[in-house]
């Protein structure tokens, strides 16, 4: 499940580890790393892969995730939407995160993103 | 909140798959180069079905560069509390209403005002409903459909036979028709072939909408001069005053609270209000940009129709297609659609009429096909000439920034996609357009219908984001209970 592959994941509702697995399709949920130009190499928490899906539902669950993120977690959001690789960047200060980058992949685009510490983080 | 970097990179490295992309596009480009060079070698007055056909593939153009769409608008509005497309919209409103006026002031516009009711909200309120099930408006499904977007393609599909469907409603619905519609639509004295008393819609029409008051802020203010008709009542009341109200609720409501906690300076009242307002408008310079073009060509494209309409000595396509020889589908008054400014579901509509009249139904008894639209071959049907090249100029410009990806949607999707369409369809139909011909092009044009259909939009709209919020929930809990 997500939250015991995740290291900085918050001990979560029941409600994340499904949203998990409704969403995340196949890919690697564990600890990994990108190596982001020129952000370095990050550590990535959270992945939430969307490929194929609308723009509503990719953007819904997407603040689903982040309303559930730990501080300082890094957040991938793989996505072939157009319109949710615009909408989510401007999505995330709401939530207490902040955009690293987007870039491309083979199948879209990858948002990056990172949870902030501090008191923005609990909602 | 204010400043996001959002530009979405292109694919990395170039290389052949980039130049691919550029022939592609350039060969999407070409095919309709080839279509508006060879009929006006055949035919110079196939230049008015051009002259749709390039602001068909502009439009695509540019609603694909701001990814423009009215479901965006409302459900990112809604659902994730982001404004930049609302913005937009509001932005190429008011360049629209501006570029408006001066045609107006010329003599060279083509908008007729739509009868003021209660429809205009029900029909936004079913259509809005729709548009958040499917991802897109009716001009977005066309635009993602030239994305490469399968699902959009269903959506623009379901809509355009749902329509049909709707108009040609036989005798089994007349038990929903109040008596006094009957009475009216009788009294009107309609040709016996429109069987005007048999079916809801034809009853709709003619004994309830054509019965409602149809104005123009301008024209109901009595100004005397038609430049303050235009500047000051169809576009500072009607269009300007609204989207800036709309626009000073949108910063309260969903970017003030995020600007003013990450503001660096100290706070000075009202310049710094405006100063975040004008971050709000300004924080997506794609969608700014693409809302700004967007008003000005829907502008020209009305100077140009009317401006080939006297050329040509016409007042409507179908007298062309006849004097060019093409009197099959033409209306009872040798008429076809032909709103000489952008506009989406009727041509659709037209297109599926069509279908369904090679499939042995006639769908000319009805009022909506058989009395002014016609229902022509769609080869020879200029305003979906329009719509087509749409497709194609989003297409190019998808192709031009690597984004074009031919997407087929899973069976889940494209339920939704096929289900949203139907109630597009019927809100379409209801409200006798969709988000550009019922609102965008009314609103901008003075005519104060086209808030009712966006006032009914935006509600359908919320309506939709609640239900597939409620709907991602239930199946997560479904999951949850065989997880356990």
């Amino acid at each position: 499940m997500n939250a015991e592959l995740t290291g900085r994941f918050r001990p979560l509702d029941r409600a994340w580890s499904v949203i998990a697995r409704l969403w995340n399709r196949g890919r690697a949920l564990g600890p990994r790393t990108v190596d982001l130009h020129p952000h370095g190499i990050l550590t990535i928490d959270v992945t939430g892969d969307f490929t194929g899906d609308t723009c509503l539902r990719t953007n819904l669950v997407t603040k689903m995730m982040l309303d559930n993120c730990a501080p300082s977690a890094v957040i991938e959001i793989a996505t072939d939407n157009l319109a949710s690789v615009e909408t989510i960047p401007f999505m995330l200060p709401s939530h207490g995160c902040v955009h690293i980058a987007t870039v491309r992949s083979e199948t879209g685009w990858i948002v990056y993103a990172r949870k902030e510490e501090g008191p923005r983080c609990s909602r | 909140m204010q400043q996001v970097d959002c530009e979405v990179p292109a694919a990395r490295g170039g290389g052949s798959g980039q130049s691919r992309n550029v022939v592609a596009a350039l060969l999407v480009l070409g095919v309709f180069v080839a279509i508006s060079s060879a009929t006006l070698a055949a035919d110079f007055r196939f230049i008015y079905f051009s002259a749709y056909l390039w602001f068909g593939f502009a439009y695509g153009m540019c609603l694909q560069y701001g990814r423009f769409c009215m479901a965006s608008a409302i459900r990112d509005l809604f659902a994730v509390g982001v404004p930049r497309m609302a913005v937009g919209i509001m932005i190429a409103v008011v360049l629209f209403s501006l570029v408006s006026a001066g045609v107006t002031v010329f003599g060279r516009n083509t908008f007729h005002a739509s009868p003021i009711g209660l429809y205009s909200i029900v029909g936004g309120l079913v259509f809005g409903i729709g548009m958040v099930f499917t991802g897109g408006c009716a001009s977005g499904s066309l635009y993602k459909t030239g994305e490469g977007s399968v699902a959009a393609l269903l959506v623009v599909l379901s809509l355009s036979f749902t329509q049909v469907l709707v108009v040609d409603t036989g005798s089994w619905s007349n038990v929903l028709v109040p008596d006094s519609w009957t009475a009216s639509a009788a009294a009107k004295g309609l040709p016996a072939e429109l069987t005007a008393t048999d079916g809801w819609y034809d009853q709709f029409l003619a004994g309830y909408v054509w019965d409602l008051k149809a104005t123009t802020v301008g024209q109901a203010l009595g100004f005397a001069s038609p430049v303050a008709a235009a500047f000051i009542g169809n576009s500072l009341v009607n269009s300007i005053l609204p989207a800036l109200a709309i626009l000073v609720a949108i910063y309260a409501g969903w970017f003030r609270k995020g600007y003013l906690k990450t503001l660096s300076t100290p706070y000075r009242g009202a310049a710094t209000e405006l100063e975040g307002l004008w971050a709000m408008v300004t924080a997506s310079r794609r969608t700014a940009i693409a809302g700004l073009i967007l008003g000005v060509t829907a502008g020209l494209h009305m100077w140009v129709m009317q401006a080939l309409q006297q050329a040509l000595g016409i007042y409507n396509a179908g007298e062309l297609l006849q004097a060019m020889g093409h009197v099959e589908g033409l209306s009872i008054q040798d008429t076809v659609f032909d709103p000489g400014y952008f506009y989406i579901t009727t041509q659709e509509a037209q297109g599926a009429g069509w279908v369904f009249e090679k499939l042995g139904v006639n769908v000319r008894d009805s009022i909506f096909f058989g009395l002014d639209n016609g229902v022509p071959n769609p080869l020879l049907n200029p305003v979906l000439w329009m719509s087509v090249s749409l497709v194609g100029g989003a297409a190019a410009m998808a192709l031009l920034n690597n984004e074009f990806k031919l997407k087929f949607p899973s069976r889940e999707i494209a339920l939704w996609a096929i289900g949203g369409g139907v109630l597009m369809g019927v809100g379409a139909r209801i409200g006798l357009g969709c988000n550009i011909g019922a609102f965008f092009a009314t609103v901008t044009n003075g005519d104060p219908s086209g808030w009712l259909f966006g006032l009914g939009m935006t509600a359908g709209g919320f309506i939709g984001v609640k239900f597939f919020s409620w709907w991602i929930e239930r199946k997560m809990e479904r999951e949850m209970s065989l997880d356990l």
